[in-house]
């Protein structure tokens, strides 16, 4: 269509770029030209108010390619800023699968969910562009974060009222870098992040050039640590982690007793909200229920719907980008506890869950 | 009043004021009079008129009759705190001779009873309602004009029903109107001021007192809420016997800005840039009606426009093939009938452009509502229209706010106005507006001004034809034209002074202490609002300036000389 952005230029105009590696973790940093459902932070890169939002960079071209890395945070102000683009709260915690596109081609996806206490809970994702991508002498390196329910495909389809509406919403930036990448093919990846599978929340597998295997393991109960957010590895009980594990125990001790003192002197109000707002109670029940699954640390599979001998339940998976079925292989492990899931080669995300329906 | 400060600051600040004007206005008064308007809420708009009108009886003494007041109508439509008491203290704090309340008198003149000769006291003398005077009465017409843009303001109607205009509340605020017009004329006669200085010129309780002034060839000076001291002058002897004020305002300042700005623009083109520049990002908030960070336009070029362009488009679900053309809708009931116009009002206007959107299937429409609509409207209209075509795809419907500026920006390759100030915003960064009415900017070469609804059809559908075979709109003469109205309206028609602190200064408190140093520590002599004042009223230009816009070689040591033009 007409260009009528030559006139957008001023004299008085700055390019803003610089020389690699660049680690953006103010939202001030004029390496972040533009900004579009987004609000710029002081002491982090900002936060998403809408979905899908996206961030223009000035990123200065380099001879090999780059890799972009987004820290991305859900704490306690994400909920707030979720609820103001008018979505259910009862929706709050179910996990937001955002598609993370990079000048306009989808690189992967991320799964993150809000922990039940609004503890903060980070994720991770990385991509790279080859130098062909940056544009060189004009032009901005656009990234574009799409919640699954409104990205198009999506939207064009029946929604899965298990995803999160509005997944970008609320969900903060606290840095993004851009580095060299290391020698070796272009890749992207969300660090996984699977929590427990016997909720229905999905994992993503995201563009490889070989099959993906994942394997999911169910965790003890006793070995939580409160941390809704850890690395898809079976838990291995060390020293340490049992005084972190001790330590995590005391501060979730000590958060319930300020959160039943909080309730205790506004106990009239909660009551009061509840009874007013559409389903309260059993809103407030839903929330205990996902308070209790979310607690495992590890990516897993809850022991408790799925015990020794329980029937593994059918795996589901989905390339995100036209919505399709893709065959996943599924394997028990040895010791019947562990599932692993082989997702055939893909140049687009594949969105794996099982479906706890047809259990 | 509506002043978010202590009394203590207020009272600091009204000591000082009074102290500072006793010193610097002419120790005699003198024989003469200046009307000035008090009827709006806010501390920071009667500063301004205070202000102005102080440095007019430096150069004519004169004294101040302050005219304020509001009833029960526009207190609820309109004012958040209306405090008679603190304004008649601020008054007399600049000087004020006498407070006048027109509200409350105007009470009376409608109780009293039909066909009595009706007196009231101002300026120290009986005047006497309905006296001939020297000039022509206003005509029925006119009056009426006023009373219905009136009623669509107060009740929040894009237009006057049959059962509205036959109610009591519109019979009440005609009667209202017709005593206003009869005090103002008796004021304009009686005192034979030299000037009314006003900070609206719209509606029954400003508009009739502007209508009088210009009747009876009292200069009208009108003070803008923005800015630090900006001031449009309406002279008796430069009138071309336009429709209205507003309307003579436009012809002159399009004259004045082809005489002065236009022809500088080699000296001013660098200091325009600059404007440009601290405009896109809404630094002086052109967009006044958009605050906080996505006020601020971050694209700087053609590829990035471009690059977004494509995440929007896919985002609000718009053809890609097809050009986007944005109406941007007015707040529905703001000053309807002031100036020249296509359509016989706002509603009307965004009706008939939506009922020809939907046959133009080869363009995408989005039309923006005001983000401050809900001021203006209380009847959905705009959400009415939109259920009304809500079966066209190509049709969008959203709330201004929905879009941020970059999306805005990116999306819009014609947009569509009546007379709102994305008119002069857009054509500096390069995207063509028609204009289906007039505004303050509409006779300076900025955008496409049209008048009858013919001309508008045909702009519209040869603007949206060009865009499709990929043609420019705009002319580059109309980007220079447009970003030197920029620099004009926020740097030249803008004057600095301690008087009159930055519009943006909040808290109150900080406003009243700002306010009490300057007064305090600043001395007077030369201030720049009695420098701007005194070229304003002796050569008898439209409005007030920074400096002598005539004087081009002094001018070109004043303003910004860097930088070379990028394109």
């Amino acid at each position: 269509m007409v260009s009528t952005g030559d006139y957008l230029a001023t004299r008085y105009d700055e390019r803003g770029g610089r020389a690699t590696p660049v680690e953006l973790s103010t939202g001030s940093d004029p390496v972040l030209r533009l900004v579009d459902g987004f609000t710029r932070g002081r002491r982090m890169l900002g936060r998403f108010t809408t979905s899908p939002a996206a961030l223009g960079l000035i990123v200065e071209p380099a001879a090999d390619p780059l890799r972009f890395t987004i820290q991305f945070l859900l704490d306690k102000i994400t909920p707030e800023w979720w609820a103001e683009q008018g979505h259910p709260a009862e929706s709050a915690l179910l996990p937001r699968v955002l598609l993370i596109r990079a000048q306009r081609r989808l690189r992967g996806a991320v799964v993150l969910r809000s922990h039940p206490e609004h503890r903060p809970v980070r994720g991770e994702f990385s991509f790279e562009l080859a130098p062909s991508e940056i544009p060189d002498g004009g032009g901005l390196v656009l990234l574009e974060i799409w919640g699954y329910r409104e990205w198009p495909v999506a939207a064009a389809r029946p929604a899965r009222a298990d995803l999160a509406p509005g997944g970008v919403a609320g969900v903060g930036i606290t840095t993004l870098t851009v580095r060299p990448a290391e020698p070796g093919s272009l890749r992207s990846s969300g660090r996984p992040r699977v929590a427990a599978a016997a909720t229905g929340e999905p994992l993503v597998v995201n563009p490889a050039s070989g099959p993906t295997r994942v394997t999911l393991v169910p965790v003890e109960p006793r070995r939580e640590t409160g941390d809704a957010a850890g690395p898809a590895a079976p838990p291995r009980p060390t020293k340490g982690t049992r005084r972190a594990v001790r330590r995590a125990r005391r501060t979730v001790r000590k958060a319930r007793r300020a959160v039943r003192r909080a309730r205790r002197t506004a106990g009239r109000a909660v009551r009061l909200a509840s009874r007013s707002a559409h389903g309260g109670v059993r809103r407030l029940r839903r929330l205990r229920r996902l308070r209790r699954l979310a607690m495992p640390a590890m990516p897993a599979i809850s022991p408790r719907p799925h015990g020794r001998g329980a029937a593994v339940p059918p795996v589901r998976a989905m390339n995100v980008v036209d919505g399709g079925a893709v065959e996943v292989d599924l394997r028990r492990g040895g010791d019947r506890h562990e599932i692993t899931i082989t997702v055939p080669a893909s140049p687009h995300p594949v969105l794996v869950w099982l479906d706890t329906e047809q259990r | 009043m509506k002043l978010d400060a202590d009394a203590r600051s207020f009272d600091l600040f009204l000591m000082s004021a009074s102290a500072y004007w006793r010193n610097n206005l002419p120790a005699a008064p003198g024989s003469k009079w200046i009307i000035v308007e008090a009827m709006h809420h806010e501390f920071r708009v009667i500063l301004r008129t205070l202000t102005l009108a102080n440095a007019v009886r430096r150069i004519t003494p004169a004294r101040l009759l302050v005219v304020t007041g509001t009833d029960a109508d526009w207190h609820d439509a309109l004012w958040d705190e209306f405090d008679a008491g603190r304004i008649r203290r601020l008054a007399e704090a600049f000087g004020a001779s006498e407070v006048l309340d027109v509200h409350d008198l105007a009470d009376r003149v409608v109780a009293a009873p039909a066909g009595e000769p009706f007196t009231f006291s101002a300026g120290g003398r009986a005047c006497r309602l309905g006296a001939p005077a020297p000039w022509p009465p206003i005509t029925p017409g006119v009056l009426d004009a006023y009373v219905d843009a009136t009623a669509c303001r107060l009740d929040l109607v894009p237009r006057l029903d049959g059962e509205r205009r036959g109610g009591a509340r519109y019979r009440r605020r005609r009667a209202r109107a017709a005593a206003f017009a009869g005090i103002y004329d008796t004021l304009c006669r009686e005192l034979a001021p030299i000037a009314l200085v006003t900070s609206h010129v719209d509606y029954d309780q400003w508009g009739l007192a502007v209508e009088a002034a210009v009747r009876a060839r009292v200069p009208v000076l009108h003070v803008q809420s923005t800015g630090s001291l900006k001031a449009y002058a309406h002279f008796p002897e430069n009138a071309a016997g336009e429709m209205s004020y507003r309307a003579e305002l436009t012809r002159q300042i399009g004259a004045y800005f082809d005489d002065h700005v236009w022809a500088g623009r080699d000296i001013l083109g660098p200091s325009a840039e600059l404007v440009a520049w601290r405009s896109r990002g809404n630094l002086g908030r052109p967009s006044w009606w958009r605050g906080g960070a996505e006020a601020a336009c971050e694209l700087r070029s053609s590829a990035e426009r471009r690059q977004f362009r494509e995440y929007t488009m896919e985002r609000h679900g718009l053809d890609p093939a097809r050009p986007v053309v944005t109406v941007y809708n007015h707040a529905i009931s703001d000053a309807l009938g002031t100036n020249r116009e296509c359509f016989g009002s706002l509603a009307e206007w965004v009706e008939e452009t939506a009922r020809y959107a939907a046959s133009m299937t080869g363009a995408n429409w989005l039309f923006l509502d005001h983000p401050n609509q809900f001021r203006y409207d209380s009847t959905g209209h705009f959400e009415s229209l939109a259920e009304e075509y809500a079966g066209h795809r190509h049709l969008r419907f959203l709330a201004s706010t929905d879009l941020t500026k970059n999306a805005q920006w990116s999306l819009t390759d014609l947009a569509i106005t009546v007379r709102g100030s994305v008119s002069n915003e857009l054509p500096a960064f390069g995207t063509p507006v028609i204009q289906a009415g007039w505004s303050e900017w509409s006779a300076c070469g900025l955008s496409t001004v049209v008048l009858d609804r013919d001309a508008y059809w045909k702009a519209l559908g040869a603007s949206i034809e060009a865009l499709t075979r990929g043609e420019e709109v705009i002319a580059p003469e109309q980007v220079e034209r447009a970003r030197l109205w920029l620099w004009f309206y926020r740097s030249a028609a803008d004057v600095p002074s301690p008087l009159v602190p930055a519009w943006d200064i909040r808290p109150e408190d900080d406003l009243m202490r700002a306010l009490d140093i300057n007064l305090r520590a600043v001395e007077s002599d030369g201030d720049p609002v009695f420098a701007a004042a005194l070229r304003m009223w002796s050569e008898r230009e439209p409005f007030l300036t920074r400096f002598d816009l005539k004087a081009r070689d002094a001018l070109a040591g004043l303003v910004t000389r860097t930088r070379e033009r990028p394109w």
